[in-house]
């Protein structure tokens, strides 16, 4: 099943438009025209960013898959189906629902494939490199797939590359990392959780590769992303682009957002594997130039440190990119929907990582995941002194008397902290993060964050179960 | 050339002005005049006042004005008129003359570098009258004749028609580049942005439907000018044939209020003078700056400026009694009631609105859920007749709305069909919030225009219309839509309040 890389060279478009709709054209024009990628009767996927019901960019621009789905119709496709596996939190039934996407992808003659109903969409086992996958039928058995990525700033990778797409692919369960320590292998140190993270998406990317990558760049989500965050704003860049070897066009979409390819763990990971081609020699740029249209944009900061969310203090210890990953998205998520409560909280640490600092303040300290948890057990903060009460009523009379010999100072005494926040997991979920903040603080005491919670409920509350077992998606 | 009537009122306001300086007290003049281009008549002292701090703050702060009236079609000349009013304050004319029309000679293509046209100007007449111009303001003669058609009739107009006739032709003016101040005034640069995003949507037709929104009401609102008592009185009445009626008045008899204390009592005076059935109080330095904090918002509407402007708005609506006063006073704010509410768990204090908090929140519920970019349709249904629903698409660009596209509706679509049609037609809509008629004339009769009646109940109300789906929807079902349908009235205020009123009571 895995494929090494064929092609010499590769042609790769970058794009400047005034829409993107006309960018695809446009794109598609000059690399041989659609049908050079689809033939007659080719049973078609689309591969989209579908991730929460929440608004664009969050989601693939609806309108980029309806021209391609309308280009595909024009080249004879027999059918056209769309789709990708979700956030864990939410299944495709529930998200379709909300988002009406269901009805908008027949209307213009594509069909959304539930990946999660496995009645429907069945399920293939599939081995790479000694690791088992499931991957839909639907998609192996599809003579082409075209990949729509939403390229916007991600946490660990500093953008979202289409071979970050491509993960979604396989059901969430299998897009966790199991913590795995190697023997005579720092896990911390050598950050295995990312290493381990890069080659299963290589892995999955490897098993079925898409015909036609388009990294869609015409809106790009800087400052916070790929969520919606207080922090994160629209960039139009009206560039698009596009090729047949999703390693070509990440490449570029690097150097276009002015960041070195050859940094990147995962072209060079691909690289390392002789997937795609990742030689700037064997790719032909064609429409914009390369030089012309590089970019400054903002990416999410490097430390946690920098999302600075009001009253907060962040302690960080050593850490893997997965509680990283985590704390990210959590931090963000309190500094958009807790604007009110953290003014209120006024003192909150946040303790992250293997032995962190102590926090500033004894109160409202928030340890987030195992390694903080287990490294500080013994720390000063755990347990609070305080000054037991003497004899109330000698004290008063020795008050009376003004004689300060006889008034009784109290004894004082150690008591475990009880102002401390356990977040455990390795790492830790978000949806459980913030249900434990809300119990923690009480609903009374975030009333932003309990109404968020309850936001979100509505759509949790149908896949409870598999919130357990699955971690969250990039 | 220009209207006679309109004429002979500016002479008179020009007349007034120029012997204000030699009038010994000028504010117990009774000079009546009518503010140009409207049948309000208003007394003159008091617009010498107001224009000369609206042309300041909103047009120009210098001195000296040239009027060019400008041929659409002549070539070599397009000059018709020229008219130089020399002003001590800026906005304030005080002599007018009329200059030979080859005094200076316009071709239609130095329109096209307005700058060097406006230079050759200044110099011209600083040469030959020793007058140094600030601006010009240039009228076509097409704008000309549509401002003369307004003044033919402004007798005949009833109030609710003059509002509707004199937006049209501000609309037309600036849109259609009749009328131009240069340099350009940040009111024009206002009024043309907001025109570029409203699109095909008239202003009048805004008006007209907002008009229609509103209950029945008679308001007086009484303003500390500058030392100046004024009255505005304000009324909607069915009965009546007009069905807007706007009056304003100098009260001379009545003197400022100089500190916070004097205020109560000049509001029973007024109160005893004109028995108005509600009273507001307000000082000129709120309503100046809210309407200054408008005006200068940038276009299309960045998120922070919106953010900011709506958290002023809210501060001035919680700053009751302090920024502003009502008479009868609104009932939610007794302590014995508010009190009462607070032992079934719900704080209800509007004198702590929550002014930084609210907008936070609904700018986040539409960035998460309608997205950064979105077409989101709105549509307005009026249940009672079996008219059209009014669609309205507004465009946002980074959390900006950048246009309003209105569309025709079939009624006979379902929301999920109409949202397919347009999604194919204009791209993909991210929602549609559907509003009936009733619900915001109960909104704007609760919150605005009976704010005195407001109780519990009436919020209560106002949730359970908003849980009515022939009232309230959102298509397709997002999070905050299905929140809002699965709470009860109570539950949702339980949750929100906290949100939207801040505890702290001091």
């Amino acid at each position: 099943m895995m494929h090494q890389s064929n092609l010499e060279n590769t042609e790769i478009a970058i794009i400047k438009s005034d829409s993107p709709q006309e960018a695809i054209l446009e794109g598609i024009r000059k690399l041989g025209g659609i049908s050079k990628f689809i033939s007659r009767d080719d049973q078609v996927f689309l591969k989209i960013n579908l991730r929460l019901p929440h608004g664009f960019p969050v989601n693939s621009n609806f309108d980029v898959a309806k021209i391609l789905i309308e280009l595909c119709k024009e080249a004879g496709a027999k059918k056209i189906y769309i789709g990708s596996f979700p956030n864990k939190v939410i299944d495709l039934k529930t998200l379709s629902d909300m988002l009406d996407l269901n009805n908008y992808f027949e209307s213009i003659g594509a069909e959304l494939t539930f990946l999660d109903d496995q009645d429907k969409f069945p399920l293939d086992n599939i081995t790479i490199n000694n690791n088992q996958f499931k991957f839909p039928k639907v998609i192996l058995n599809s003579d082409k797939i075209i990949s729509i990525n939403q390229v916007s700033v991600h946490p660990l990778f500093k953008c979202n590359l289409s071979l970050i797409n491509s993960y979604s692919m396989v059901p969430n369960r299998y897009q966790t990392i199991q913590k795995i320590v190697r023997a005579g292998k720092d896990y911390l140190l050598l950050d295995q959780y990312k290493k381990d993270l890069i080659s299963n998406i290589m892995d999955v990317f490897s098993i079925k590769k898409p015909n036609l990558v388009i990294n869609d760049l015409f809106y790009f989500l800087e400052g916070a992303g790929p969520y919606i965050y207080s922090d994160s704003e629209i960039n139009k860049t009206n560039l698009i682009i596009l090729g047949e070897d999703a390693v070509a066009v990440d490449l570029i979409t690097l150097r276009i957002l002015n960041l070195d390819p050859f940094k990147s763990e995962l072209i060079n990971e691909s690289q390392e594997r002789g997937i795609g081609i990742s030689d700037l020699n064997k790719i032909k740029i064609i429409g914009e130039s390369l030089d012309n249209s590089v970019l400054n944009v903002k990416f999410c900061g490097y430390k946690l440190e920098e999302i600075n969310p009001q009253n907060t203090t962040i302690k960080s210890g050593k850490f893997c990119a997965g509680c990283y990953n985590q704390a990210y998205h959590l931090l963000n998520l309190m500094k958009t929907h807790m604007t009110k409560d953290l003014k209120y909280i006024r003192k909150q640490s946040f303790l992250i990582g293997d032995k962190p600092q102590e926090p500033e303040y004894p109160e409202n300290v928030i340890l987030f995941g195992d390694c903080a948890i287990n490294s500080t057990k013994e720390r000063d903060f755990r347990r609070i002194i305080i000054q037991k009460q003497g004899n109330i009523i000698a004290e008063a009379k020795s008050k009376l008397k003004r004689d300060k010999k006889q008034i009784s100072k109290g004894k004082l005494k150690e008591k475990p902290n009880k102002q401390i926040l356990e977040l455990f997991g390795c790492p830790p979920d978000i949806i459980y993060c913030v249900k434990s903040l809300i119990k923690y603080y009480s609903k009374s005491e975030v009333p932003n964050l309990n109404f968020y919670n309850q936001l979100s409920d509505t759509f949790l509350t149908q896949n409870k179960n598999t919130t357990k077992e699955d971690d969250l998606l990039l | 050339m220009i209207n006679n009537a309109f004429k002979t009122n500016w002479l008179d306001i020009i007349n007034f002005n120029s012997k204000l300086n030699i009038i010994e007290d000028p504010k117990t003049s009774e000079h009546i005049v009518r503010i140009p281009l409207t049948p309000i008549k208003i007394d003159a002292y008091l617009l010498n006042y107001l224009l000369g701090y609206f042309y300041s703050e909103f047009i120009n702060d210098q001195q000296n004005i040239l009027d060019l009236i400008l041929s659409d079609f002549d070539i070599e000349n397009k000059v018709l008129g020229l008219y130089l009013s020399k002003t001590q304050r800026p906005g304030v004319v005080e002599s007018i003359k009329s200059l030979p029309k080859d005094f200076i000679i316009i071709k239609e293509k130095d329109l096209h570098d307005i700058l060097s046209l406006f230079k050759k100007i200044q110099t011209k007449i600083l040469e030959k009258y020793r007058l140094k111009i600030s601006s010009i303001r240039v009228i076509k003669r097409r704008g000309m004749d549509l401002i003369n058609r307004l003044c033919e009739n402004l007798e005949s107009f009833s109030f609710y028609e003059f509002l509707q006739q004199f937006l049209d032709l501000i609309e037309k003016l600036i849109g259609q580049d009749l009328f131009f101040i240069y340099p350009e005034p940040i009111l024009t640069k206002f009024i043309k942005s907001n025109l570029k995003i409203l699109n095909e949507v008239k202003i009048s037709k805004i008006f007209e439907f907002l008009e229609e929104l509103a209950p029945d009401f008679d308001n007086t609102l009484l303003i500390n000018f500058n030392e100046m008592l004024v009255s505005l009185q304000m009324k909607k009445l069915k009965s009546q044939k007009s069905k807007l009626v706007f009056n304003i008045d100098r009260l001379e008899e009545l003197t400022a209020p100089s500190d916070e204390n004097d205020i109560d009592k000049v509001i029973k005076k007024v109160n005893q003078k004109l028995k108005p059935k509600k009273l507001l109080f307000f000082d000129q330095t709120s309503i100046f700056s809210i309407l200054k904090d408008l005006v200068y918002l940038s276009i299309p509407l960045k998120k922070e400026e919106l953010k900011l402007f709506i958290q002023k708005i809210i501060f001035g609506y919680r700053s009751f009694n302090s920024i502003w006063k009502m008479t009868p006073k609104p009932k939610i704010y007794n302590t014995l009631i508010r009190f009462l509410i607070r032992l079934f768990g719900i704080n209800i204090n509007f004198r702590k609105l929550s002014h930084w908090a609210i907008p936070n929140l609904i700018f986040n519920l539409i960035d998460t859920y309608f997205g950064l970019n979105s077409n989101v349709l709105l549509l307005i249904s009026d249940n009672k007749t079996s008219n059209k629903d009014v669609g309205l698409i507004f465009r946002i660009e980074n959390s900006s709305l950048i246009k309003i596209i209105p569309i025709s509706i079939n009624n006979k679509l379902s929301l999920m069909e109409l949202k397919i049609k347009i999604s194919k037609d204009y791209g993909f809509v991210s929602g549609i919030i559907k509003f009936d008629k009733d619900l915001l004339k109960a909104f704007l009769n609760i919150f605005v225009f009976n704010y005195h009646k407001v109780k519990f109940s009436s919020l209560v109300r106002i949730s359970k219309m908003i849980k009515d789906p022939n009232l309230f929807q959102i298509y397709p079902e997002l999070p905050p839509y299905r929140f809002l349908r699965t709470k009860s009235s109570i539950g949702l205020l339980k949750i929100l309040l906290p949100i939207f009123i801040d505890k702290h009571e001091f």
